[in-house]
């Protein structure tokens, strides 16, 4: 080991640290996740959930460009890009188990949890997300804010209207929008070439004179020059940018998704080229992070998780009377 | 609120809502207005935002694409981002392409999130038929959006209600659909000058009467009371209630007219089946039956698309010759020979 290594390895650079923490949030997320996927087929906890297993890099590597103040608005594969954002991942168990202390207070569920403390918001509709951040970008810009929102969604969510609508009142309005298409390749249960000729989605945005890009969406470091670059443009006032981030998704659309529809052995290869292993094996090879820190973040996400785990199943579920909460502000209409 | 006499003045449905907007526009710069062609010159399809552009600039008043998803969900955004939009949608008829936006979205994200997040939201649009425009910019289609909790429906009838309706609209915390009917707007009355709050939810008695019980919104309010004044020539004395909001519905004030007359009509321009007379009509049965003298009756449209020939779309939508007919009947009296 050189001098120099040693020097970064004690006082790391910005860089190295956020490459670091981008690991961390990756190797969370997945570790959440396939905790997670135990519980539920494994029939003790009984939920749909749709994964984003696979997704991480580009998720997380999105997460560490934002600001806090900045929004982002996902879909229901939303458990990764979340954790980027910072999400409590005790608040997300919590209201998957539809438990009071969960994020919503199980009014939500898996497909709807959010903390807007950190300008989370998801939605289960495809593609219902995309004009709602063009409307928060617009009022950021109005209210003299420079925040900037990242819209998430998939390639399938390009074949939907609002995707047109969302991004031609973006280009016109000069909106502080990045368009983020995760493209993993299926909508639902549909292969994208069975859904779309294009295959790079990316080029859709020339249409709207919107800059657009496809990236290599399982490398983090990729990703992440690609989005905060986008950020950087938005937050200077020069519009929307659009980011294809290619990317796979490894436990299908939903929950018991047999899958079918995959070629054979496709699943097995991407499996192989998993982002996150891969990540933590570049910051190894890169000499950004030692062995031994990395097994300790390891160790202590494992811990962590654990506790979260532990703790989530004791949880109990709002009292009935307070089923009509938040239905509107003022509650004494019902 | 006690408004004097001098304090108010003549002015349309229309114009009140105007002035609504204007003065809410120059007390909170948190408002701001989204719909296609709202700008100057055009002012708006229906000129209710003519001049709003020039004194308040582009930033606060957006002439939008023909977007309807975009409109809405860009101010559900803002909504949520702490804004008070008010969009436009030309026609109701149009709610269809973006309905999600506003059923699934404006209504569903207080709720879904917990409490967490507000949608401020007010959307105004057109409805109504009588003016030869067709099948699709003729509807009345308030039952679509009364039927999903989470969204407050409103519709006016009066220029004063319109004002104060407005405002306590653009100031609720909730998302409110505000209806505004084609003939309505026309329609003249005395409208308060500056700060005027219309509570959403409380009903309006425009006619008292103590045989039946009309409940009419929109152009069937307009109607109803001359409805009633016909009747009155035959002894029927008739009071007509005008809810002014759909949801939330003063259910109390229709119940207790209707435990004093026995008798109940609900008129809308909406298509009888399935329209909100029939949710009205469950309600009073379900808090008023021992009082009930006879059939609840509903005066609606018929069950076909709105014709464009005149002739059609007059037999097709309610007139006031039927709600004349229904109370008649519900109270069981025949005409009277004169």
């Amino acid at each position: 080991m050189s001098m120099a290594d040693t020097e970064r390895r004690e006082s790391p650079t910005a860089d190295n640290k956020r490459r670091i923490s981008m690991y961390r949030k990756m190797a969370e997320a997945k570790l959440f996740e396939e905790e997670l996927h135990a519980l539920l087929t494994s029939g003790q906890l009984d939920a749909h959930f749709f994964f984003q297993r696979g997704q991480e890099a580009i998720a997380i590597a999105t997460g560490a460009s934002l600001r806090k103040d900045d929004y982002l608005v996902t879909n229901y594969r939303t458990l990764a890009d979340q954790v980027g954002k910072g999400v409590d991942l005790y608040k997300v168990l919590a209201e998957i188990y539809g438990h009071e202390d969960g994020y919503c207070r199980g009014r939500g569920g898996t497909m709807h949890y959010m903390d807007w403390s950190l300008h989370t918001l998801s939605t289960g509709i495809i593609g219902g997300g995309m004009v709602i951040a063009v409307g928060l970008g617009m009022a950021a810009k109005y209210s003299g804010s420079d925040a900037v929102v990242v819209s998430v969604f998939g390639e399938g969510a390009t074949n939907h209207g609002s995707f047109h609508e969302a991004m031609n009142l973006a280009s016109l309005w000069d909106s502080p929008v990045i368009f983020v298409c995760q493209n993993n390749g299926y909508a639902e249960m549909t292969a994208q070439r069975d859904h779309q000729k294009k295959v790079n989605v990316a080029e859709r945005a020339s249409a709207y004179d919107i800059p657009g890009q496809t990236v290599d969406g399982n490398d983090p470091d990729i990703c992440y020059e690609a989005i905060s670059s986008a950020v950087a443009r938005a937050r200077a006032g020069l519009g929307p940018t659009f980011v294809e981030a290619k990317t796979y998704r490894f436990l299908g659309h939903v929950i018991g998704d047999p899958m079918l529809y995959m070629p054979p052995g496709e699943l097995a290869d991407r499996r192989q080229k998993d982002p996150v292993p891969q990540y933590r094996a570049r910051l190894l090879h890169d000499g950004t992070a030692s062995p031994n820190e990395l097994d300790a973040i390891d160790r202590e996400i494992r811990e962590s998780i654990t506790r979260i785990f532990e703790k989530a199943i004791t949880g109990r579920e709002a009292p009935l009377t307070t089923l009509t909460n938040y239905v509107y502000a003022d509650n004494s209409y019902f | 609120m006690a408004i004097t006499e001098s304090a108010t003045r003549v002015l349309t449905v229309k114009e009140a809502i105007s002035e609504a907007l204007h003065e809410e526009m120059v007390r909170d710069k948190r408002v701001i207005l989204l719909g296609e062609d709202i700008q100057d010159p055009a002012g708006g399809v229906f000129k209710v935002t003519l001049g709003f552009s020039t004194e308040f600039g582009p930033e606060r008043v957006r002439a939008t694409p023909i977007s309807e998803m975009a409109i809405v969900g860009a101010s559900v955004g803002a909504a949520l981002a702490g804004l008070r939009p008010v969009a436009e949608i030309m026609l109701i008829d149009f709610l269809g392409v973006c309905i999600d936006q506003i059923y699934n979205h404006a209504a569903k994200l207080r709720f879904m999130s917990g409490g967490q997040v507000s949608v401020p939201l007010v959307i105004r649009t057109e409805s109504g038929g009588g003016a030869s425009f067709g099948a699709q910019h003729s509807q009345s289609l308030e039952a679509w959006l009364c039927h999903v909790p989470g969204i407050k429906v409103v519709m006016p009838s009066t220029p004063s209600d319109a004002k104060g309706l407005m405002i306590a609209a653009i100031r609720d915390d909730d998302p409110v659909v505000f209806i505004e009917n084609m003939f309505v707007y026309q329609a003249k009355g005395d409208c308060p000058r500056g700060e005027h709050l219309v509570p959403i939810g409380k009903a309006a008695v425009r006619r008292a009467g103590s045989d039946c019980t009309i409940v009419a919104w929109g152009r069937m309010a307009l109607e109803a009371p001359i409805a009633a004044e016909e009747l009155a020539a035959e002894g029927i004395e008739c009071e007509v209630i005008d809810p002014r909001s759909l949801v939330p519905l003063d259910v109390e004030g229709i119940v207790t007219s209707v435990r004093k007359t026995g008798h109940l009509v609900v008129a809308h321009e909406a298509v009888e089946r399935g329209g909100y007379g029939g949710e009205i009509a469950a309600l009073v049965q379900e808090r008023a039956w021992d009082r009930l003298k006879g059939p609840i009756l509903r005066v609606g449209a018929m069950s076909t698309p709105i014709p464009y020939a005149h002739d059609l779309e007059f037999e097709m939508l309610p007139q006031r010759r039927d709600i004349v007919a229904a109370v008649r009947k519900a109270v069981g009296s025949k005409p009277r020979q004169h």
